[in-house]
């Protein structure tokens, strides 16, 4: 007998094998057994995913990585860095250094002398992008659209420019007429590079307008947003090394002093220990000096044993010990020393003067008499009186090296107050030697700094970006001062990443997940008030975690599993959820990178190690541990062009109203590097002529009418492909690129829906040209031109199945559920909003169109879409699966709302 | 003597007393000051154990704060480290000071002790001295009011037989006594308060008291020990200069005596021819008058000492028997008339006119020549009277006798009065 079923959610995403049998689970009704290039939202639908337009190149197309800079949500900007360099695309455009040139003449010779009409600041090997006006310009000059130039200026008026991809230089022949705009990209020489200071693994902190960037071997640099853009501007921008003061550093080491040349300007300071004392006792580990060498204690009690002497009791060190087994090396120019100037120690057998300054029992004392000795300064109050301001403590930076335990100082704080040694001094922690923060957080009003030192942490003062002060210039420590701590774990580990979160900020190591917050509730993280506890060990990987709405999603140590964190409402102890169990298949991949999206639905992003992208529907909405996601969907990505995804970020749209995954893709036959967008999702509201489902794909900048010919042109990124082009919101067909263009055929009909590409459809069509303004392209003509919509790129396939139906009320078993009897499906019936070219089949079996007719049987009418259930046959057998699958495999739009079939179970 | 020149006298009499009193109670201040100082001795040896006991407090309070620090950093999660040894140093240095600052408070408060008990021994050689003045002064008062009326005597024989016939109408006229027990009674508010008017002595003896308050109130402020030191030092320089002062009118007060007698004896010549020759008819009304004045001021001194007077250690004659001269004879003559001749209170009344006169004597050689015409034939009198044979009887002794027993009654009666009116 016959019986229906119909899955009316796919918020449960794809399933692996492994958790396919788990027909027990509710959330079974909603998983699906493929989710490629789909994936579903809130609702419960599963739309296609949109294709991915394409921005630009890359810097000469080399490797290169995109982190968000939302300083704006109306104009969100993209850091793009490549090797040592920094761009910024903000939406669709790199950003220019907003002076842009008409250009006067273009020379007709070989390279073409560019000519503007007034004196610009640009230099050879800076770029700029070209535009037109007029799509007859455009037509004539698309050699210099859709590329980026490398310009050579032979004057200041005067550059020749050349394909920052392909190295041609640009030809000025049949450009000579032309005028085009130019626009010089603005773009920062930066320390990174792969050979270098990798930038795959530079991480940004931002506040508001300022970001903080942080790689390992590299200083940190800021970069600051100078002006705002406009609507008619780009933003402008200010990236330099971080100038931080005075901090932060190490702890003093122990036994040592620092005898300094002076007090003022660039000061020498050698370091060193205390020398050796015959009637000093020492333990195990104290370092002394002792004729000029220096030493260890090796045991405790030692007493009158002289170094030197008994190698049992001391281990002679290098010189410079007490920084670095080398002592003093060249890396350590700009790191920073902190000095505390005290005046000479209170000895009763010393005469002092009126006047004379001394430390004793850790307060600071001035003579008030000459001639003072043997008056003990704190009770000898009518010869001494206490002095507060006796003692400071300063800081500089090294300038020179001068020996393993010497160097030049550059005071930055007061001056010293006295040429006595100093008995405590500090190294910075940071510099060239022992590395950089490599992540971070800003959290109110402090960047928090983490990575240099396994388990340390160190802060900025609140609202000063660059102070990172450890007391005040007497010792004291207030509220405001930096902090520096290290957590007492229980191995040694870096900490990869730091969360700001309400109840404090989320540290993730490898070892686990710590917490550091306030000591006491709602009040800030303050030098004498903070803490941190392990909350977890679940171990994170060296990956920024993402904030989701209540949560935060990272990725465990071995890379292979996304866990969804938060604190329980009930325990207030923070949780972690594997999100990725019933797709264990996509985690398998490797995960390098996450991003997430709220809008237009909540996705984590993932890129994968094999270079592809999955994502995950996610919400949660409860706070209990013990209730389950809202719901965690897996989706599995493919790009049209089969690129290599290497990097991946989630900025606003344009507007702010939606976010936009961006990334990096790398055509690995050439090794050049796409920065490809997604386009908005299209929802049941959306235009045909709005549709954008292929990869890589561009509207073209270029269109002319010959004879019965359109040619598009500029498509010097898809040269020698296949692509696809949707034009007129028609499937026009596959075609070749060749010199950049791609030619169709008036009257060529889609496949589908049988309309022509045609002037009669381009005439419908420039009535509502502002409906597909994004996408637009003048198709110049003679004498009329006419604006289409036109996507040409990458085709892609979107495919979903469901997984077995196996419970009695779905396959109509009357002895138990369906598992294990074999079933056949004759017919199915599908939702679908605003779709077209859908195709319906079981397992891996032929699959149906979907007839693409209004619901009374009549031809679609032109740039509609079928919004509606249907219902036909399938081509199958009796199997022990029987899992309904759709696809879609041209451009067209597809959301499956709702998919069901009439099954046919044989019972045993 | 004319009744204004016994107004005088025994005003002077009344200022010596008053002066006398002064001086014993200066004496007393500084006895008070000496404990004082004693006692700032032993609050500064108290200070300085106190502010070991502080110190050890202190210095077990930052070792607990330092403790708790290195437990909190621990159980916050963190190593000792980076900000942890910041808050450390930090606590170790604000510990210092306050162990520094409990020294040198401790220091402050000792040294402000020594400082208090310096200022008290000032203050109590202050005065010591000032009570020597007082005294000096007051037999200055009264021995210049004396030689007055012994050179009115010697000058006028009226005056004498005035001065009789003022004790004979003291002695025979129980009437006018009844009535100038009426008139004392009715003036005494009135001239207490004109009669006890303070002198020069008493008036820059009250300085050092200002000072001791502003040198109490520099060191309890606690605020600066130099200041409290310098505070100390004026204290001490100006109680040097009050005990300059006392001196100073003391000396005045001996030299205004000595010099009003040449001066004085020309004004009493004439205030005595005034007197007898002219208006014998006023004179029971003008010894009332000058009476009751005199009755009403001694009235209220007397009532105001009691029994103190009990201290006093000698008297004319015995002043003079002990400068050798009067006969051990006359001396005793002298005393047995006192003691068991004399009405008690005539005896009483001497006693108290007597002493400061013998004390001057006593003091100044220089005194007992002044006074020795007048007291020495008036002790012969009263060993005569007392049946001693070797004493001589004068008549300027005898004048003499009649003039001071005639006061002595009146003083002696009016003292009875004012303790019959103290008493109802």
């Amino acid at each position: 007998m016959e019986a229906s079923y119909t899955q009316t959610s796919f918020l449960a995403g794809e399933w692996s094998e492994w958790a396919q049998s788990r027909f027990d689970l509710p959330e079974y009704k909603k998983a699906m057994s493929k989710c490629l290039n789909a994936f579903p939202v809130d609702e419960g639908a599963v739309p296609r995913r949109p294709g991915f337009e394409f921005l630009g190149t890359s810097r000469n197309g080399a490797a290169g990585r995109l982190i968000p800079f939302d300083f704006t949500d109306a104009l969100p900007y993209d850091m793009e860095f490549t090797d040592g360099h920094l761009r910024f695309w903000s939406e669709t455009q790199l950003a220019s250094t907003n002076d842009n040139q008409v250009v006067s003449s273009i020379s007709g010779a070989n390279p073409a002398v560019f000519t503007l009409p007034a004196a610009v600041t640009w230099a050879t090997n800076d770029q700029a992008t070209f535009s037109f006006s007029s799509p007859a310009d455009a037509v004539t000059g698309v050699t210099l659209l859709n590329k980026q130039f490398i310009l050579t200026m032979l004057t200041t008026t005067t550059f020749n420019a050349t394909d920052a991809v392909t190295g041609v230089q640009v030809n000025g022949s049949g450009l000579t007429a032309l005028t085009p705009t130019v626009a010089h990209i603005s773009d920062f020489t930066t320390p990174y590079s792969v050979a270098g200071a990798d930038w795959h693994s530079l991480r940004s902190v931002q506040s508001y307008d300022l970001a903080m960037l942080l790689h390992s071997s590299v200083a940190p640099q800021a970069l600051l947003v100078l002006n705002a853009p406009t609507a008619s501007s780009f933003a402008s921008f200010e990236f330099t090394p971080a100038s931080f003061q005075d901090g932060p550093y190490l702890d003093p080491p122990p036994n040592s002093i620092a005898t300094i040349s002076g007090t003022a300007g660039v000061v020498q300071v050698t370091v060193g220990y205390n020398a050796w004392a015959s009637g000093t006792t020492y333990g195990i580990g104290v370092p002394v000096t002792n004729d000029g060498q220096d030493y260890i204690s090796l045991a405790n009690n030692n007493t009158g044993v002289t170094p030197g002497t008994n190698a049992k009791m001391w281990l002679p060190l290098g010189s410079g010990s007490m920084v670095s087994a080398k002592g003093f090396v060249d890396t350590d120019v700009g790191r920073m020393i902190r000095l505390f100037s005290e005046p000479i120690i209170w000895d009763p057998s010393t005469t002092f003067a009126a006047g004379d300054t001394v430390a004793y029992n850790g307060s600071y004392f001035t003579s008030l008499i000459d001639s003072n000795t043997n008056n003990e300064p704190d009770i000898s109050t009518t010869d001494w009186v206490i002095n507060t301001s006796a003692a400071i403590w300063t800081w500089g930076i090294i300038t020179q090296v001068n020996s393993a335990n010497s160097v030049s100082l550059q005071l930055q704080g007061a001056n010293l107050l006295y040429t006595v040694p100093v008995q405590t001094w500090r190294l910075g922690v940071w510099s060239n030697t022992t590395g950089w923060p490599t992540c971070g957080c800003y959290q109110e009003g402090r960047f928090w700094f983490a990575g240099a030192v396994p388990n340390r942490v160190d802060s900025s003062a609140p609202n000063a970006a660059f102070n990172m002060s450890p007391t005040a210039q007497d010792g004291t420590v207030a509220d405001s001062n930096a902090i520096s701590y290290t957590l007492n774990a229980s191995q040694t580990n870096p900490i990869f990443a730091m969360e700001p979160d309400h109840q404090g900020i989320l540290m993730f190591t490898e070892e686990g997940e710590w917490l550091m917050s306030s000591g006491t509730a709602g009040a800030p993280m303050t030098p004498s008030n903070i803490q941190a506890h392990i909350e977890t060990k679940y171990g994170s990987s060296n990956i920024l975690p993402v904030r989701t709405g209540l949560t935060i999603c990272f990725v465990q140590r071995q890379k292979k599993r996304l866990i969804e964190f938060l604190v329980d409402v009930f325990s207030q102890r923070f949780f972690g959820k594997d999100l990725s169990v019933f797709a264990r298949h996509l985690g398998a991949r490797g995960v390098e990178e996450l991003a997430y999206q709220q809008q237009p639905a909540p996705f984590v992003w993932e890129r994968c190690t094999d270079g592809t992208l999955t994502g995950t529907t996610y919400r949660r909405i409860s706070l209990f541990s013990t209730q389950e996601p809202e719901f965690v969907g897996w989706h599995q990505h493919q790009l049209g062009s089969n690129r290599f995804i290497e990097s991946i970020c989630v900025s606003p749209s344009g507007g702010g109203t939606l976010d936009a995954l961006s990334m990096v893709t790398n055509n690995l036959a050439t090794n050049v590097r796409y920065v490809e967008r997604m386009t908005p999702l299209m929802d049941e509201t959306s235009p045909l002529t709005q549709a954008w489902f292929l990869d890589c794909a561009v509207t073209p900048p270029a269109a002319s009418l010959s004879g019965n010919t359109v040619t598009f042109s500029g498509l010097w990124h898809l040269e020698g492909k296949k692509v696809s082009v949707f034009a007129a919101a028609l499937d026009c067909g596959d075609f070749i690129v060749t010199g950049g263009q791609v030619a169709v055929t008036l009257g060529t009909a889609d496949p589908l829906t049988g309309y022509t590409f045609d002037i009669p459809q381009f005439n419908l069509l420039q009535p509502m040209v502002d409906d597909f303004s994004d996408q637009s392209v003048t198709i110049v003509g003679s004498p009329t031109s006419y604006t289409i919509p036109c996507v040409i790129g990458f085709n892609y396939q979107s495919q979903g199945q469901l997984v077995r139906p196996q419970l009695p009320v779905d396959t109509g078993a009357k002895t138990g559920p369906g598992f294990g009897k074999k079933r056949r499906q004759a017919r199915y019936a599908v939702a679908l909003s605003k779709s077209l070219g859908v195709k319906i089949g079981v397992d891996n079996g032929k699959s149906r169109p979907v007839p693409a007719i209004s619901p009374g049987g009549k031809q679609l009418p032109y740039l509609s879409t079928y919004s509606g259930i249907v219902r036909d046959t399938l081509e199958n057998d009796f199997s022990f699966d029987s899992m309904l699958r759709w696809e879609t495999t041209r451009p067209y739009p597809a959301t499956v709302t709702a998919l069901g079939g009439f099954i046919t179970t044989e019972d045993v | 003597m004319s009744l204004g020149d016994l107004g005088s006298l025994v005003t002077a009499g009344g200022s010596a007393i008053q002066d006398l009193f002064q001086g014993e109670g200066a004496s007393a201040q500084a006895s008070s000051f000496t404990g004082a100082a004693t006692l700032a001795e032993q609050n500064a040896k108290l200070t300085a154990a106190s502010t070991r006991i502080q110190e050890t407090q202190t210095a077990r309070q930052v070792y607990q704060t330092i403790g708790t620090q290195e437990a909190d950093v621990a159980g916050a999660g963190f190593t000792e480290s980076g900000s942890a040894l910041d808050l450390l140093r930090s606590s170790a240095q604000q510990g210092s000071l306050a162990k520094s600052l409990v020294n040198i408070e401790g220091a402050i408060s000792e040294n402000s002790y020594a400082a208090q008990a310096g200022a008290y021994k000032g203050l109590a050689t202050a005065y010591n001295e000032a009570a020597t003045g007082d005294k000096i002064s007051a037999i200055g008062s009264i021995g210049g009011a004396l030689l007055k009326n012994v050179d009115l005597a010697s000058k006028g024989q009226t005056v004498v037989k005035g001065i009789d016939y003022v004790s004979g109408l003291f002695s025979s006229a129980p009437e006018v006594g009844t009535q100038f027990s009426g008139a004392a009674a009715a003036t005494e508010a009135a001239s207490t308060e004109s009669f006890l008017a303070p002198g020069v002595v008493q008036s820059s003896l009250l300085e050092p008291t200002g000072l001791l308050s502003t040198t109490d109130a520099a060191v309890s402020s606690g605020a600066d020990l130099s200041a409290a030191f310098a505070a100390s030092d004026v204290g001490v320089d100006t109680s040097e200069v009050a005990i300059g002062t006392s001196e100073t009118a003391a000396s005045t007060g001996i030299g205004d005596a000595i010099t009003g007698i040449a001066g004085d004896i020309a004004s009493g010549i004439g205030d005595a021819a005034s007197a007898v020759g002219g208006f014998v008819a006023d004179a029971a009304a003008e010894v009332a008058a000058s009476a009751a004045e005199i009755a009403a001021g001694i009235g209220d001194v007397l009532a105001s000492i009691g029994e103190a007077l009990a201290f006093v250690l000698s008297v004319i004659c015995t002043a003079y028997y002990k400068r050798g001269m009067i006969t051990r004879s006359v001396w005793h003559g002298a005393q047995l008339y006192g003691r068991d001749v004399a009405p008690r209170h005539v005896y009483e009344a001497y006693l108290l006119w007597g002493r400061p006169i013998a004390f001057l004597i006593d003091k100044s050689a220089f005194a007992a020549k002044v006074f020795a015409p007048i007291f020495i034939p008036w002790a012969h009198e009263l060993a005569v009277l007392a049946g001693e044979k070797t004493a001589k009887s004068t008549r300027w002794g005898r004048t003499v006798f009649r003039v001071t027993y005639a006061f002595s009654d009146i003083l002696g009666r009016v003292m009875q009065l004012r303790r019959l009116y103290a008493h109802t």
